[in-house]
């Protein structure tokens, strides 16, 4: 498996007015920083800060896309939170996960409350498979991974996220209607 | 390929991404053809994901801060 470069598209900015690649990106990348920042003060910063430049690349030969907007928000974040960034061991096969008919029947807020608690290793490649419906490559870019590491990654991250809704459906107080 | 190996990939597959093109993941989409068990597993996946991209639209999204990025960019003019 292998990276391949970004492609640009007529979806991409400058091809774009800069308002309409706002209007086109802006809810990606809001989501996808507050999956990363968990505070929509702190999304909201970064989001301003990476389509301001964007904007600034008007003046060069440069063209951004979506998948920019994502990887500088990635790296802005990186920059504030240097931590250590390996997925710990959370995984146990013996815990039940969820059946898609009880996922399906949860709250928003519920699975947003189990995403930040997960590991940003995890998170992040479930934010973009699940936000940006990305696939490994893609977000291999953004994050700086390998493509097989996304692809073990989400893997992991996924039966994780499984198990804990299914224990979340147990506990009366997060669990949704 | 082992099996688990195949269930990783697949896991990890978006339909209509480049992954389409990455010979790892043909290779994964093809076990699917000969094996009945794994393609009900994958159809269970698949349905999972489904949920949750349905319910992750509802994340909040705050176009006050759009309207300012805008704002802020005619300012510049």
């Amino acid at each position: 498996m292998e990276g391949s470069p970004a492609k640009q598209s007529a979806r991409s900015y400058p091809h774009l007015g800069f308002n309409d690649f706002v209007e086109q990106n802006f809810t990606s990348a809001y989501r996808f920083a507050f999956c990363l920042s968990l505070a929509h003060d702190r999304a909201a910063r970064i989001v301003e800060a990476a389509f301001h430049e964007a904007k600034a690349l008007q003046e060069t030969e440069a063209t951004v896309d979506k998948i920019w907007v994502l990887e500088r928000l990635h790296q802005k974040w990186r920059a504030c939170h240097p931590a250590r960034f390996d997925p710990e061991v959370e995984q146990n096969s013996d815990r039940p996960s969820i059946r898609v008919g009880d996922a399906a029947g949860m709250e928003c807020d519920a699975v947003l409350k189990i995403l930040h608690s997960m590991n940003p290793a995890y998170r992040l490649v479930l934010s973009l498979f699940y936000f940006e419906q990305l696939g490994a490559n893609a977000i291999g870019r953004i994050l700086e991974l390998p493509p097989a590491t996304v692809v073990s990654r989400l893997a992991e991250a996924k039966v994780l996220l499984r198990q804990l809704l299914e224990q979340t459906r147990h506990t009366p107080s997060a669990a949704s209607a | 390929m082992d099996q688990g190996e195949i269930k990783r990939l697949l896991q990890a597959y978006r339909p209509g991404t480049e992954d389409a093109d990455d010979p790892a993941f043909q290779e994964a989409l093809a076990s699917l053809e000969s094996d009945p068990a794994l393609a009900a597993w994958f159809r269970t996946e698949q349905a999972f994901d489904a949920a949750m991209i349905a319910i992750f639209r509802d994340i909040p999204v705050r176009d006050a801060v759009k309207d300012e990025i805008l704002q802020q960019a005619r300012d510049r003019k």
